[in-house]
């Protein structure tokens, strides 16, 4: 058994034997995506970064039921409410810590006017903790920018729900 | 009891005499039973409707919170507290009626007057009731009531003289 | 219970139950839950919700749990088919008109309608027509409306006849369109009118000042006790992190029953106030600063000592509120007696302190609060008794509608809701003088006989008429009788005489004697030494200034704990007494503009809604309140600034170890001892002639509840500023 190990040593097979595998994939045609240049595509039910949205006319979805912060398992969302001028429930917090929220979208499911939904944005980063924290206005800004996006995608995944 | 209106309405002598024999009729104590008897005296004398100062009047006499005497006066058909026509005309929809055409009736009164169910006339002589439940005479169907008596059998003629009895009045 | 017991079957199990009793109430006994929403075990039974129905053997259809009475023999069936079905179909009714906006209601989470939707309702709804809508009420401040909503259980109408014992809601209209109302606009004004909110069973009546604010389940629940009147009401603070969000009562069968006042519900919001004291403040060169805790004790402990030593002990005037918790009155106490002051008192509503002498260990009340329900005859006197303490007021209330005859010696007249056979309208002067005549009249057949002395000052008196004879035959005739003594009689220029009256009247009469006291907690005050006759437990101590006396004077040092000059009777002379001291020195949740003129120092207190404590209630009954609570944990607890002030004064550190339970035992061990005292006090003399007006408010009673907004805007409260003008 020695004198065989031996010799497997000095003639070097088993690395022969893996570099047969690299050579069959050398010329093989490549699956690798060239990220950032390159997107996969994105599913219509893809979660991503939250936003908030507005009714056609501009007023805000959100009534501040806060079941989306009570079926939060990470406790990412918290809420403060009080009677608006106008009579209504509105918020007067609505802040989600990125660091907390684990992206599993049951806030989505929750909301009983679609307010709160998730965009398919996932590239954004932060240089300061405090900015962790996204405030009611930077998420209904979100919902704003991306409106057309957002309706386009929960139009396509709404047959299957 | 009513604490809230210190100067309440004071009620005519006769009505307050009315009232007396209405409480009477009761126990000591019971006198919320006679509150129906009362409206209905008030009721009479202030045009066939009442206001919340006639009601509070009613109330403290009596010596009854006010808000017994608003229930009573909103549960039934006969008070109204909203004014009303002088005369009053209540046709009937219930079963018997309808079977026997009493929505082709209130339609030709509603067009006649060219008022909706529960609205009086411009010049204020004729009411239509809102609703009215069974007046138990189905065997004349379809009927009506005017002026707290009834009339049967009615068809379009019927009712057009007696639409233009009403409306000769002065 | 003395009623026999019968046999009843409720599925397929054997049960004893009392008879006379609706089967509701015996399966709430055993456990078992039948749903429901009209009925409330302190309300009559309307049988209107039909939620409850069962099956009952023999019965063709489904009977309403409420109100059928248990029977002999009786098979129900709960969960059965036909019961089910029954409930569900019910269910199915109740949610034609309700509208699916729990989302925004704030009930939800905590709502009877949702619970049982979930339980007993359809996922679906079959019907198509348009939902009713009802236009809201204006209830006033407190109660927020949205009628929408509401199943017509009419639990609030029956609490507004059968336990405010006024009727100001009722069904508005019939069928389709009947609907809750006051009818024509008109706020709800009863002073128990808050407990609308948890009775409703559904959003309808909601709580004003927290609508819309938070959900249920974001929620801590603390037990707690009330800190404004005497009765110690039980009730749960809720809270949010650290700042309480409501309050709803907590059941106490024997102190409130399952009711609070609109008081003790919402004047935890006066502790938000925007002139909250939150750091200790100094005058420094004149000016009134902002200062570190260290130097805030430090100057204060050196004014202490400085005055110890110059022997100048008389020119310390301590006083302190008679609603801080006993180990705050224990040390406070303690801090002034071992440095040699004396003048301590809270008595701050209090003018004639002639009676000193023949004061009682603590304020007497006999019986316990749920026993005044029992009581056959009882005699109030000199009290706003729905102001003072609303839920004495119900027990009163709860006796009256069961019979017993109720009798007021009153200075004023104000409106009861239940029936009085004898209200003697007495004016301020004539109030211990009409008292005189009834024990007059007592006294003449009476089984007990007064010494002699005392009766020949009462034959000096006039003949008693006969409302007095009545009230005294009412009294003798009922062993369960009850004197109450009121808030006013405290404030009386002739409070002395009047304890005396009463103590001879009791006796006279066998009557049980209860006296109402300022504030949560003034029998702890007496119990451990803040008062300037008496050390802690009652022990006789070298008589220092009262109350009064000390804000007729000028001091070298006057320290108030939790006292506002507001507060006080005399605050007129309290102020210039505060100008004219050398030093003032002030523990207090807030800083009014008059303070930060005059004070020296000011320490910032925790409210008794934010410290843990306990509180004796007039009838001698200890209650811890707060636990669990940790709010506000930044600044030391009053406890804690108390003992760096006493450790800075260079004092050996008191214990307090097992004070609750001693001072406990000492109650029980001073309550069976106790006599009455057959004296009337020595000095008989009209020396003060200016009857201050003291009727109470009911909103104004201290400084947390002169800041809750909500309660402010009550018709009360406006009324009350009205006057004032």
């Amino acid at each position: 058994m020695k004198i065989l190990n031996i010799i497997k040593t000095l003639t070097l097979i088993d690395l022969l034997k893996g570099l047969k595998v690299t050579l069959k994939n050398f010329f093989k045609p490549k699956i690798t995506v060239q990220y950032p240049e390159v997107k996969t595509p994105i599913s219509n039910r893809f979660r991503g970064k939250l936003a908030l949205m507005k009714y056609e006319n501009g007023e805000e979805r959100c009534i501040a039921c806060k079941l989306c912060s009570a079926v939060c398992p990470a406790n990412a969302i918290s809420i403060d409410s009080e009677e608006s001028e106008d009579g209504t429930r509105r918020t007067t917090r609505f802040d989600i810590d990125a660091f907390k929220c684990v992206y599993c979208g049951f806030c989505e499911e929750a909301c009983p006017v679609d307010a709160i939904v998730e965009t398919d944005i996932f590239e954004y980063h932060m240089t300061e903790n405090h900015q962790r924290l996204q405030t009611k206005e930077m998420l209904l800004q979100l919902g704003d920018d991306y409106r057309e996006k957002i309706v386009r995608k929960k139009e396509k995944d709404h047959h299957y729900k | 009891m009513s604490t809230e209106n210190t100067e309440t309405m004071e009620l005519t002598e006769t009505i307050k005499e009315k009232i007396d024999t209405w409480v009477a009729k009761f126990p000591v104590g019971k006198q919320r039973s006679a509150i129906i008897g009362s409206l209905h005296a008030v009721q009479e004398h202030n045009q066939g409707y009442l206001t919340p100062e006639l009601m509070d009047a009613v109330a403290d006499y009596l010596d009854l919170p006010c808000i017994y005497v608003y229930e009573v006066a909103t549960f039934y058909s006969m008070f109204q507290t909203e004014p009303v026509g002088y005369n009053e005309i209540a046709i009937c929809t219930n079963i018997s009626c309808m079977l026997s055409g009493s929505d082709e009736i209130v339609h030709h009164v509603e067009d006649r007057l060219n008022i909706k169910l529960g609205e009086t006339t411009k010049d204020g002589k004729i009411f239509l009731k809102k609703e009215e439940e069974c007046l138990a005479a189905c065997t004349g169907a379809p009927m009506m009531m005017v002026n707290h008596q009834y009339i049967e059998n009615l068809n379009i003629e019927k009712v057009n003289e007696i639409l233009d009895k009403l409306g000769q009045q002065k | 219970m003395s009623e026999p017991k019968i046999t009843i079957t409720i599925d397929d199990q054997e049960y004893k139950v009392n008879s006379g009793q609706m089967l509701i109430e015996a399966t709430d006994q055993l456990g078992i839950h039948i749903p429901r929403f009209c009925y409330h075990e302190k309300l009559s039974i309307a049988a209107n919700c039909r939620m409850c129905l069962v099956e009952v053997e023999n019965s063709t259809n489904a009977l309403p749990a409420c109100a059928t009475e248990v029977s002999e023999g009786m098979v129900v069936k709960t969960t059965s088919e036909s019961a089910e079905l029954a409930q569900q179909a019910t269910m199915e009714f109740l949610l034609i008109n309700h509208p699916l906006d729990c989302p925004i209601c704030d009930q939800g989470g905590e709502c009877e309608l949702q619970d049982l939707a979930y339980s007993h309702g359809r996922n679906e709804s079959r019907f198509e027509v348009k939902k009713r809508t009802l236009p809201d009420d204006n209830l006033g401040p407190l109660i927020s409306t949205d009628m929408t909503r509401c199943i017509l259980c009419t639990r609030c109408v029956r609490f507004g006849t059968e336990i405010a014992g006024l009727p100001e809601l009722g069904t508005i209209g019939r069928g389709e369109s009947s609907t809750i109302s006051t009818f024509v606009e008109k706020t709800v004004d009863h002073e128990l009118s808050g407990n609308m909110i948890d009775i409703c069973p559904v959003g309808a009546l909601n709580n004003k000042p927290y609508r819309y604010t938070d959900r249920t389940w974001e929620l801590d629940q603390i037990e707690s006790v009330s800190p404004h009147d005497c009765v110690g009401s039980n009730m749960f603070l809720h809270v949010k992190g650290d700042k309480i969000k409501r309050i709803v009562p907590k059941a106490n069968p024997e102190i409130n029953e399952v009711w609070i006042s609109d008081r003790d519900r919402f004047a935890f919001d006066g502790i938000y106030s925007d002139d909250r004291l939150t750091v200790p403040m100094l005058r420094k060169n004149g000016v009134l600063e902002e200062a570190t805790w260290e130097e805030a004790i430090d100057a204060f402990s050196k004014v202490l000592i400085t005055l110890q030593n110059k022997k100048s002990k008389n020119g310390v005037a301590a006083l302190i509120s008679s609603s801080t918790a006993l180990n705050e009155q224990y040390l406070y106490a303690y801090l002034m007696r071992s440095l040699g002051f004396n003048n301590i008192d809270h008595r701050i509503r209090q003018i004639d302190f002639t009676g000193d002498s023949l004061d009682p260990i603590f304020p007497n009340f006999d019986i316990k609060p749920h026993q005044i329900e029992n009581m056959k005859s009882i005699l109030i006197i000199g009290s706003d008794l729905r102001k003072e303490t609303p839920l004495i007021a119900h027990w009163v209330k709860k006796a009256a509608d069961q019979g017993a005859s109720v009798n007021f010696i009153n200075q004023e007249y104000s409106e009861y809701y239940f029936p009085i056979d004898n209200f003697i309208l007495s004016g301020q002067e004539a109030l211990a003088e009409n008292l005189a005549l009834v024990l007059k009249a007592s006294n003449d057949d009476a089984v007990n006989k007064l010494p002699s002395h005392i009766e020949d000052v009462l034959n000096a008196l006039p003949t008693p008429s006969l409302s007095h004879y009545q009230i005294a035959k009412s009294l003798a005739n009922h062993e369960q009788s009850f004197l109450l003594s009121g808030l006013l009689c405290h404030s009386h220029s002739e409070y002395a005489l009047i304890r005396s009256y009463l103590n001879l009247l009791s006796y006279v009469s066998n009557s049980s004697f209860g006296e109402l006291t300022h504030g949560a907690n003034a029998t702890g005050a007496y119990l451990t030494g803040c008062i300037p006759h008496r050390k802690a437990f009652g022990e006789s101590h070298e008589l220092g200034l009262n109350a009064l006396e000390m804000c007729t004077k000028n001091h070298q040092l006057i320290v108030l704990y939790g006292i506002e000059p507001e507060d006080c009777l005399y605050q007129e002379k309290l102020n210039q007494s505060i100008v004219g001291s050398q030093t003032t020195v002030q523990f207090s949740p807030f800083i009014t503009p008059f303070m930060k003129e005059n004070a020296d120092i000011m320490f910032p207190l925790k409210t008794p809604y934010e410290s843990k404590g306990a509180f004796i209630n007039a009838s001698g009954m200890i209650q811890d309140f707060n636990l669990q609570l940790d709010l506000a944990k930044d600044n030391p607890s009053n406890q804690e600034l108390l003992l760096q002030i006493i450790e800075g004064s260079k004092l050996p550190m008191p214990s307090l170890d097992n004070l609750k339970e001693k001072i406990k035992k000492f109650i029980d061990e001073t309550k069976n001892t106790h006599n009455r005292l057959l004296e009337i006090p020595e000095k008989v003399l009209k020396t003060t002639k200016n009857y201050s007006s003291v009727s109470s408010h009911l909103y104004d009673v201290d400084s947390i509840t002169r800041r809750s907004r909500p309660l402010q805007q009550t018709k009360d409260a406006l009324s009350q500023f009205s006057e004032d003008q």
